[in-house]
């Protein structure tokens, strides 16, 4: 098992050491950041002195190792976009909006999708059933950004429910802010995890024990609630825990429509600015989310199947 | 029964909805903005500026001053793109940082909003010297800086200027203030800064006009005591009728009423608060919403805005001016960038681009027919260029540039291209905030093109990419549209001029001997003769194909900002601080 461990954390080591190089070059191949500091009209005189002052004139692997290097020691360099703060203070900055925004999709998302997949199961053929598969249907074909705004659209707009942007003031104003924005970015895990959960609901009602226990006369609630839902919610939750990484990095896009101050709009805003400190430590920082939910992934499977451990 | 109930599926559905309508109710509750007790206007009669000797004519009103009615909110909120940096530090960027500072800072010298006459602002009056390198402004008195920093003295303007010459300030007016040969405290309230040539150009540069916008009063004190690079630490004390607050980095920054008389005005609300809201949708909605008091828009989704009750407030004076330009134009003798194969470098290929086009309908498609016929790109708006435009352009407009597409395919085939031999052109289009007009003109090229037999195609790049291949001379074939806001003549002939320029827009001999006779003129009235004859020769070479002046607008909520004079002079977002709701 501890060398299992070991070399999966190698493995893991080394897919961040390729990120990092791929997203260095990257964000140095969609150009010079000056080109957007600065205004069209700027001299060379005024692009030279800036390419100095950022030290973009150094040979590209000078750079990289100068960046590793503070990767190292814990600075992921200095931003370009907000002037005293390394892309790491603005990252921890952000993270905890992001978080958040996370933790309440997620909740949005099991907490509908378990009892409405399993309502749907047990109602199959109904019009339970039909209403569910078309709202499963529906929350993953649609785009989260169009649905983000159609909600911002109907409900903040026109039935003036909710805010339109931004994360609020904290306390009852914060959660506020937070819900259209969490069903947006729950919408698809929902819809996936409502179909999930009916589809394992319904193998667990056609399996032999639920059909002994129906011969045995025990009442359907107990069948339902005692002996069929955590087994069907197996699936379904394994599901959302691997999904969770997956919504931190899916928060971009509803970050922006909602003007979110988390991760994914520093993301947005830094690229927009070639701010390419930044963008390449946010993606270093979800690469190594999504890495080491991964591993531990790993490091729970071997554990609980031995037999993984061998292959 | 009950049994039955609890132990079925219903609860979970129960719990489910009860979850979602507590939810809803909860936020549907929420506080509205508007104060239940809105803060008493502090009405206070307009400060006038003092009549003072100046070396230049004063327009006769600033307009800076207006009626101040009872406020509706007490935290005046407008809302703009990602700005692309976001700092207190003011040589940490460039002119497009500066509309976070506008609500705290002033200058010395105000561009009046409909003429760009200079007005008295924190000068009182200034004057030069005959051989215009020493510049003296007599400061105005008792002008307090926030956060109690005590009064605005002209030693806080040496040293503005002094950071502003300094190599490291990244500041667009470095390359003017470096060439300062003293920055001098004559006494408390006369600053003077004299130069290594003559400088005409200094009074733009120390005003509000998109030349200037740098050069604003900061208190030297606070920076002695925190240090330049600690300014994002603090709350930077300047001298306007708002003071900072806080910054909200990545969501804006909050700005309050100061707390004394202010010598100009006072703010009908008593905070204010720039967001950034990168997506149009989003700040639309939050108009409309009542979150947002204005907000810039495209004038497609302004339609929107109107029918849902909000208003749009246009500038004062069409300060901007959309041009396509072609590109490749390196014309200097000897320049190995220049490609003689370019079908644009014969000015009758050039006339034909242009009288292929009609201006009349794109007016009415892109500005709603707001946009006002512009003779000449870079200068000579009929008011703001008053001395230097030709009134027989306009006479010779239907001939020179004038819709006729059969004249545009004879003039092509004269130049030696028709069917055969087509002009092969590619359109860069590109995309940067606050000029939304530009790309829907490249796309409507070549609809205008082709039929009288140019191949045109679009090529899209982001603006960054665009800026870089502009400034390295590689737009050869290319012909690409850019938005200019108003300079004043000499500052154009400079940015124009071969030597000097970034853009190589169109870098001719001609223009770079008449920049070179303008270094050693002292009066405007000898500035103004070399402009008329470069701006006739830009006339007569088609330089460019010129489309509009345009005003900017603001899409504002007309019930908190119903009488609100929007005094742009030429940027999206230049002063845009509301004196009146």
């Amino acid at each position: 098992m501890q060398r299992y461990i070991i070399v999966r954390g190698f493995h893991a080591l080394i897919t961040l050491f390729a990120i990092s190089i791929i997203i260095f070059a990257l964000t140095r191949a969609t150009g010079d950041p000056t080109d957007v500091m600065l205004p069209p009209e700027a001299t060379i005189d005024e692009v030279e002195r800036l390419r100095d002052y950022w030290r973009l004139d150094d040979p590209l692997h000078v750079q990289y190792l100068i960046y590793i290097g503070n990767v190292f020691t814990g600075n992921l360099g200095e931003s370009v976009k907000w002037p005293g703060k390394t892309a790491g203070e603005l990252i921890l900055q952000r993270m905890p909006a992001t978080i958040k925004l996370t933790v309440v999709a997620m909740i949005v998302s099991v907490s509908l999708a378990l009892p409405l997949g399993i309502l749907t199961a047990v109602k199959k053929d109904t019009m339970w059933d039909v209403g569910g598969k078309i709202f499963a249907l529906l929350g993953q074909a649609v785009p989260n950004f169009w649905l983000g705004i159609m909600m911002v659209w109907i409900l903040a707009v026109h039935w003036d429910l909710f805010p339109t942007s931004g994360k609020g003031d904290g306390g009852w104003d914060g959660i506020h802010h937070l819900i259209l924005p969490a069903f947006a970015l729950g919408a698809f895990n929902l819809a996936a995890g409502l179909r999930l959960s009916r589809s394992a609901m319904l193998d667990v009602l056609d399996s032999e024990y639920v059909k002994m226990a129906r011969v045995k006369g025990l009442p359907e609630w107990i069948i339902i609630w005692k002996h069929c839902l955590r087994n069907a919610a197996l699936i379904p939750l394994t599901y959302f825990g691997i999904q969770f990484a997956g919504l931190i990095t899916g928060s971009v896009i509803t970050e922006t429509v909602f003007a979110y101050p988390g991760v994914g709009l520093l993301a947005i805003e830094a690229i927009r600015s070639r701010d390419f400190q930044v963008v390449q430590s946010v993606v270093v920082v979800f690469a190594f989310i999504y890495v080491v939910v991964a591993l531990l992934v790993d490091v729970l499977y071997a554990y609980l199947d031995p037999r993984i451990r061998l292959t | 029964m009950w049994n039955r109930w609890i132990y079925s599926y219903r609860p979970l559905l129960f719990v489910t909805m009860l979850f979602v309508l507590v939810l809803l109710v909860a936020c549907g509750a929420a506080a509205p903005e508007e104060s239940a007790e809105p803060a008493p206007a502090q009405e206070q009669p307009v400060a006038e500026a003092e009549p003072a000797p100046t070396a230049v004519p004063a327009a006769a009103d600033t307009s800076m001053e207006q009626e101040m009615a009872e406020p509706t909110v007490v935290r005046y909120v407008e809302s703009q793109g990602e700005i692309q940096v976001e700092t207190n530090q003011h040589c940490g960027g460039n002119r497009p940082i500066i509309s976070q500072f506008l609500p705290y800072v002033e200058f010395l010298v105000e561009a009046d909003p409909v003429t760009a006459e200079f007005n008295p602002w924190l000068a009182e009056s200034w004057e030069t010297t005959a051989d215009a390198k020493t510049w003296t402004f007599k400061l105005r008195q008792g002008v307090e800086f926030h956060h109690g920093y005590g009064e605005m003295t002209a030693q806080d303007f040496v040293d503005m200027a002094v950071a502003k010459s300094n190599t490291d300030c990244q500041s667009s007016t470095t390359s003017f203030w470096k060439e300062m040969a003293q920055a001098e405290a004559v006494d408390d309230y006369t600053v003077q800064y004299t130069m290594n040539n003559a400088s005409l150009p200094m009074i733009s540069v120390v005003s509000n006009l998109p030349t200037g916008l740098e050069l604003f009063s900061l208190s030297k004190q606070q920076v002695d005591e925190v240090g330049y690079d600690n300014l994002d630490g603090v709350k930077p004390a300047s001298t306007s009728y708002y003071q900072f607050l806080e910054r909200n980095l990545g969501e804006g920054v909050v700005y309050e009423r100061v707390p004394f008389d202010h010598w100009r005005i006072q703010s009908p609300f008593e905070e204010m608060e720039i967001r950034w809201i990168g997506e149009e949708s989003t700040r639309l909605a939050g108009l409309l919403a009542g979150e947002i008091h204005a907000i810039a828009l495209s004038r497609d989704l302004q339609e929107t805005a109107i029918e849902n009750g909000m208003k749009v407030i246009p500038a004062q004076q069409a300060f901007s001016q959309l041009s396509l330009f072609f590109g490749g134009m390196y014309l200097m003798p000897g320049d190995t960038d220049f490609d003689p194969t370019t079908p644009w470098s014969d000015v009758r290929v050039r006339k034909a681009m242009n009288k292929a086009i009609n201006r009349d309908e794109l007016n009415e498609f892109i500005f709603k027919g707001e946009g006002e016929r512009m003779h000449v790109t870079a200068c000579c708006h009929p008011v703001l260029d008053g001395n230097i435009y030709n009134p027989e352009w306009d006479t010779s407009w239907d001939e020179e540039y004038g819709y006729d597409p059969e004249a545009a395919k004879a003039l092509l085939a004269e130049a030696g291209f028709g069917p055969d031999n087509p002009i092969k052109v590619e359109i860069v289009n590109y995309r940067t905030s606050g000029e939304p007009e530009s790309p829907i003109a490249v796309e409507a090229m070549p609809q205008y093109w082709g039929p009288v037999g140019i191949e045109a195609t679009i090529l899209d790049m982001d603006s960054g990419a665009y800026s870089k291949k502009r400034r390295e001379k590689q737009m050869q074939h290319n012909v690409y549209a850019n938005v200019f806001s108003f300079r004043k003549i000499h500052d154009r002939i400079r940015t124009e001029a071969p030597s000097n320029t970034s853009g190589f827009h169109f870098a001719h001999p001609f223009i770079e001997e008449k920049y070179q006779e303008t270094l050693d003129k002292t009066t405007q009235p000898e500035i103004d003769a070399i402009g008329r004859e470069v701006s006739n020769f830009w006339f007569e070479q088609h330089w460019t194909i010129p489309m509009f002046w345009f005003k900017f607008n603001f899409t504002v909520n007309p019930e908190v900002l119903e009488d609100w004079v929007y005094l742009n002079r030429g940027y999206y977002w230049h002063n845009q601080v509301p004196a009146t709701n």
